[in-house]
C-alpha cells in the first residue's frame, strides 16, 4: 500500500499517455480519463499544456554560446544532486528538532497525534501499513529524503528512551501493530483526525494501484 | 559490472517495465568496455553512428556506476546526457518569456536527475524504456506550469464581455480555422500568435483538437468546463477570434 504516493501514481499514468498517445487530441484523452478518472485534472491539464506548446510557433534557434549556458546551467543542478547523500535519519523526534519542530508541532503539522508520532519514531508499527502519503509528509516536514525517512521506519522497534525497567530479564519490544489499528487505537487524535487518517489508509485513499 | 540489472518499477497499469531488445543489446555490449571506451562512445553525437549510444543506455550507466559511487564519471555521464536534452526540453520551455522559461528549465533538470540519480528508489526505471517521451513529459509538464504564471502577469483583454454571439457558430466549422489549417504550419501560428490567453488555447483546442465548447456528457472535457465559462461567452470568443484572425490574413495579402 505505500509502495507509490499519489503525485507518483500521477507521474506513471501521465508517462503511460505520452508514450500511448501520438498527439493531444480530445478523444484520445477522453479514453484516458475514462481508464483513470481519478487522475481526469492531471490529464486534462497534460492535455492543455501540450496543446498549448503546440500553437506555440517554435523559439529562435539558440547560438551554440547560448546552447553551451544551457548545459553548464543544468550541471549546477546536477552537481548539487550528485553531492547530496541520503543521510541517515537516527530518530524522527530529533530530524523534527532539527528544523526547530517540538513533537506536538511535528504531529501537528503532520496531522498526527503525539502518541502517533512516538510509535512511528519508535517503529512501532508495521512499515509496510504506514501509507506513503504519510512518509512523503514526514519527509517534507523534517526535511529530508522520504528515502531516508522509510529508510529509518524500516528499522526494527527501539524501546523508549530513559524508561526504568525492574525486571530481571531485559525487556523486550512487543511486535509492531498495524497503522489503522494504531489508528483506531488512538485516544488523542480527534475523529476529524481519525477519519483523514483511515481514509489515507484505504485503498484508493492513499493513490494505492488500480488495476 | 557484468548482468543487466533489471528494472523493477511497475507502469500505470501495474505491469513491469521494460527495456527495448535493442537497448538490452546495446548495455549488454557496453557494460564490458572500459571506462575509457565507454566515455568516447557517450560523445559520439551522430545517431546513425552505428557507434552511437542510446539515451536508455546512457541513463543505465550513469546509474550503475552512481550505485558504484564514481562520481566524477557520473559527472561526466550527466552531462553528456544533458546535453542531448535541451532540444527537447528547450522545444517546450523556450516557448515561454525568458525569466519563466530559466525556471521551467532549472525544474525539468532537477525532476530529471534527482529520479535518475536516486540509487533508493526506481522512479528513474522510465528513462531506460524511452527517455525521449519521459523528458517530453517533464518538460511539457513544466510548461503547463509556469505558462500558467506567466498568463497570471500578462495583461489580456478581457474578451469575456463583447457582444455578438452568433449561435450559427455554434459547432461550425470557423472559415478562418478552416483555412488556417490548410495554410502553412508556421503562417498558422503565427497568426495565432495574434490571439492573447486564454483565446488561443480554446481556439487551438477547439479547431486543431477537436474539444467540444459543450459536451453531451458533462463527465467530459469541454471548453466551457476547461475555462470555467458558459458555452455562449466561448462563442463569444471564437466571435472576436475570428474577425482578429481575419484581419491578421488581410494584412497578410
Amino acid at each position: 500500500m505505500n509502495d507509490y504516493t499519489r503525485d507518483e501514481l500521477v507521474e506513471d499514468v501521465l508517462d503511460a499517455y505520452m508514450t500511448a498517445a501520438s498527439d493531444p487530441d480530445w478523444n484520445t484523452l477522453v479514453t484516458w480519463i475514462e481508464r483513470y478518472p481519478q487522475f481526469e485534472r492531471e490529464l486534462t491539464e497534460f492535455a492543455v499544456a501540450w496543446s498549448r506548446v503546440e500553437a506555440l510557433p517554435e523559439p529562435p534557434e539558440l547560438s551554440p554560446a547560448q546552447t553551451e549556458r544551457f548545459v553548464q546551467r543544468g550541471m549546477v543542478a546536477v552537481q548539487r544532486l550528485l553531492t547530496q547523500a541520503s543521510p541517515l535519519i537516527s530518530s524522527l523526534l530529533d530530524a523534527g528538532k532539527a528544523q526547530g519542530l517540538s513533537s506536538k508541532q511535528l504531529a501537528e503539522r503532520t496531522g498526527l497525534s503525539i502518541v502517533l508520532v512516538g510509535q512511528l519514531n519508535q517503529r512501532l508499527i508495521r512499515y509496510a501499513s504506514i501509507p506513503g502519503e504519510l512518509i512523503e509528509r514526514l519527509a517534507r516536514t523534517v526535511h529530508q529524503e522520504s528515502a531516508a525517512v522509510r529508510r529509518y521506519l524500516q528499522g526494527g522497534p527501539i524501546l523508549a528512551g530513559g524508561a526504568l525497567y525492574k525486571a530481571n530479564q531485559a525487556p523486550t519490544v512487543a511486535p509492531p501493530q498495524d497503522f489503522v489499528a494504531a489508528v483506531r487505537a488512538d485516544p488523542m487524535l480527534s475523529d476529524e483526525q481519525r477519519r483523514r487518517l483511515l481514509a489515507l489508509a484505504e485503498p484508493g485513499g492513499d493513490g494505492a494501484r488500480q488495476v | 559490472m557484468t548482468a543487466v540489472r533489471p528494472l523493477t518499477h511497475r507502469g500505470a497499469n501495474g505491469e513491469l517495465y521494460y527495456r527495448r531488445p535493442e537497448v538490452e543489446r546495446q548495455i549488454e555490449t557496453v557494460v564490458s568496455l572500459p571506462v575509457p571506451a565507454v566515455l568516447e562512445r557517450t560523445r559520439i553525437s551522430n545517431k546513425d553512428d552505428p557507434e552511437y549510444l542510446k539515451d536508455e543506455c546512457l541513463v543505465y550507466l550513469i546509474r550503475e556506476h552512481r550505485r558504484a559511487g564514481e562520481s566524477t564519471l557520473v559527472s561526466d555521464l550527466c552531462e553528456q546526457l544533458l546535453r542531448r536534452c535541451y532540444g527537447i526540453v528547450y522545444s517546450c520551455v523556450g516557448k515561454l518569456r525568458a525569466e519563466f522559461a530559466e525556471e521551467a528549465h532549472a525544474e525539468v533538470v532537477e525532476q530529471l536527475f534527482r529520479k535518475i540519480l536516486n540509487t533508493d528508489s526506481d522512479r528513474g526505471d522510465y528513462y531506460e524504456v524511452s527517455f525521449g517521451d519521459g523528458l517530453k513529459r517533464l518538460a511539457l509538464t513544466a510548461f503547463g506550469k509556469y505558462s500558467h504564471k506567466q498568463n497570471a502577469t500578462d495583461q489580456n483583454v478581457d474578451w469575456d464581455q463583447f457582444p455578438g454571439h452568433d449561435p450559427g457558430l455554434d459547432d461550425a466549422e470557423a472559415p478562418v480555422a478552416s483555412a488556417l489549417r490548410a495554410a502553412d504550419r508556421s503562417a498558422a501560428l503565427e497568426a495565432l500568435r495574434t490571439l492573447g490567453e486564454p483565446y488561443r488555447t480554446a481556439f487551438y483546442l477547439r479547431y486543431y483538437r477537436g474539444w467540444p465548447t459543450e459536451a453531451a456528457d458533462p463527465g467530459k472535457p469541454s471548453l466551457s468546463r476547461y475555462f470555467n465559462k458558459t458555452p455562449k461567452t466561448i462563442f463569444n470568443w471564437f466571435t472576436h477570434a475570428e474577425k482578429k484572425l481575419v484581419i491578421w490574413r488581410e494584412g497578410q495579402q
